[in-house]
C-alpha cells in the first residue's frame, strides 16, 4: 500500500467520523479535571467537527486556533519533509493561546 | 567474546587480549556518544508494513517467542525493571535481524544498561503523562517520539537523554506517521488482549519486532552490537 495513500485515508477517515458524528462530551481532559480550567487543546475535537460540518464561527468560538489545527492535520496528510520545521511554530502558537485561554477564561 | 579493541576472537574469562594487550575485565571504553546523533532527512513511517514485516519474524520461532514473551509479562510486575526488559527484548530481536541465534537469556541483556534504560523509561512515562494530561493526544505523540530509545541505548551505547534525543530526532519529520505507528500496535495489543489475554504473548513480541524492524532500516544495526553484548 502507498504510505501517501494511507495517510490521506487517514486523514479524510477523521474528517469524515467527524462529520458523521457528534463527539460526545467525555470529561477525557486529566488537566481539566484536576485544574478546572481548559488544557491548551480542549475543545479542539469538537471544534473539528464543526469544521468538517463548514461551521466555522462555531469552530472558532469552541478553538481560536482550530482551522490552523485543520491545516496542520491536512499538511500531516501530504506529509512533504519541508513542512516539518513548520510544527514547532504551530506547537508554539497552541502553548501561548492555551495559556491565554487557561488564564482568561 | 571478542576484544572491544582489536576485534580478536577470544576466550571467556580472558583478562587482556592475547593480540592487542587490552584489557578486558572493565567495561568497553565509551564511544564518542558526545557527538548527537543526526537522522537521515525525509524519514516518514510505514507502519503497516513494518508490522507485517513483524509478524513475519515472530511466526518464524513463535514457540520462542511466546516463551520469552511470557517471562516479560510476569516480570513487568516487577517494579522499575521494565526499562531493561523492554531494552532485551529489542536486543532479542536485533540479534535475529542480524542472523544471529538470539537466546533466552538475551531478554535479560537489557540489565548491562540497567541505569540508562531505567532513567530513560522514568522519563519517558512522566513525558507520555504530562503529554496525556493535555487531553490525551500530545501523550500518544510523545509515546511514538521515544519508541526508538532503548535501541539507540543499547546499539549505539547512548546514554538515556541522546538517546531519547535521536529517537526524536528520527520521528520529527513525521509526527503523522509515528503516532499512527503506534496507535496500530496498541491497536493490534487490544486484538491481542480480546483473544482471551494469551494473544498478548504474541502481539507484545510483534510490537517489539516492529520497532526493531523500523530502526533497522531507519538507524542501521551496529555490526558489533551482539558481539560486544554477548
Amino acid at each position: 500500500m502507498n504510505p501517501r495513500a494511507v495517510r490521506v485515508a487517514a486523514v479524510a477517515g477523521l474528517f469524515a467520523a467527524l462529520y458523521l458524528m457528534t463527539p460526545p462530551d467525555l470529561p477525557l481532559c486529566g488537566f481539566r479535571w484536576l485544574t478546572g480550567r481548559p488544557c491548551p487543546l480542549c475543545g479542539l475535537t469538537h471544534a473539528l467537527a464543526a469544521i468538517s460540518r463548514g461551521q466555522f464561527a462555531e469552530a472558532i468560538r469552541l478553538h481560536a486556533l482550530s482551522p490552523l489545527a485543520a491545516a496542520m492535520l491536512v499538511g500531516m496528510a501530504w506529509g512533504h519533509p519541508r513542512l516539518a520545521r513548520l510544527w514547532a511554530p504551530c506547537a508554539a502558537a497552541f502553548a501561548v493561546y492555551g495559556a491565554v485561554r487557561m488564564l482568561a477564561v | 567474546m571478542f576484544c572491544h579493541s582489536c576485534g580478536t576472537q577470544v576466550n571467556t574469562g580472558v583478562q587482556f587480549c592475547p593480540n592487542c594487550g587490552q584489557s578486558l575485565a572493565g567495561p568497553a571504553p565509551a564511544v564518542p556518544a558526545d557527538v548527537p546523533f543526526v537522522a537521515r532527512t525525509g524519514i516518514t513511517a510505514t507502519p503497516g508494513r513494518w508490522i507485517g514485516a513483524g509478524w513475519e519474524v515472530v511466526k518464524a520461532d513463535l514457540g520462542n517467542i511466546v516463551l520469552v514473551a511470557l517471562v516479560f509479562v510476569l516480570l513487568n510486575g516487577v517494579p522499575l525493571i521494565q526499562g531493561a526488559l523492554v531494552a532485551g527484548f529489542h536486543f532479542y530481536f536485533l540479534k535475529k535481524l542480524m542472523g544471529r541465534n538470539p537466546e533466552f537469556a538475551d531478554l535479560f541483556k537489557g540489565f548491562n544498561f540497567f541505569i540508562p534504560t531505567l532513567v530513560a523509561s522514568l522519563l519517558i512515562g512522566l513525558f507520555v503523562f504530562l503529554g496525556t494530561l493535555l487531553c490525551i493526544i500530545p501523550g500518544l505523540v510523545v509515546a511514538a517520539m521515544y519508541k526508538f530509545t532503548y535501541l539507540f541505548i543499547i546499539d549505539k551505547r547512548m546514554d538515556f537523554w541522546p538517546a531519547m534525543q535521536a529517537s526524536h530526532a528520527v520521528t520529527r519529520n513525521d509526527y503523522f506517521g509515528f503516532t499512527m505507528f503506534l496507535l496500530l500496535t496498541a491497536l493490534v495489543n487490544l486484538l491481542g488482549f480480546l483473544c482471551c489475554i494469551v494473544g498478548l504473548l504474541v502481539t507484545i513480541p510483534l510490537t517489539f519486532a516492529a520497532i526493531t524492524i523500523a530502526y533497522q532500516e531507519l538507524v542501521g544495526f551496529d555490526p558489533q552490537t551482539p558481539e560486544r553484548i554477548a
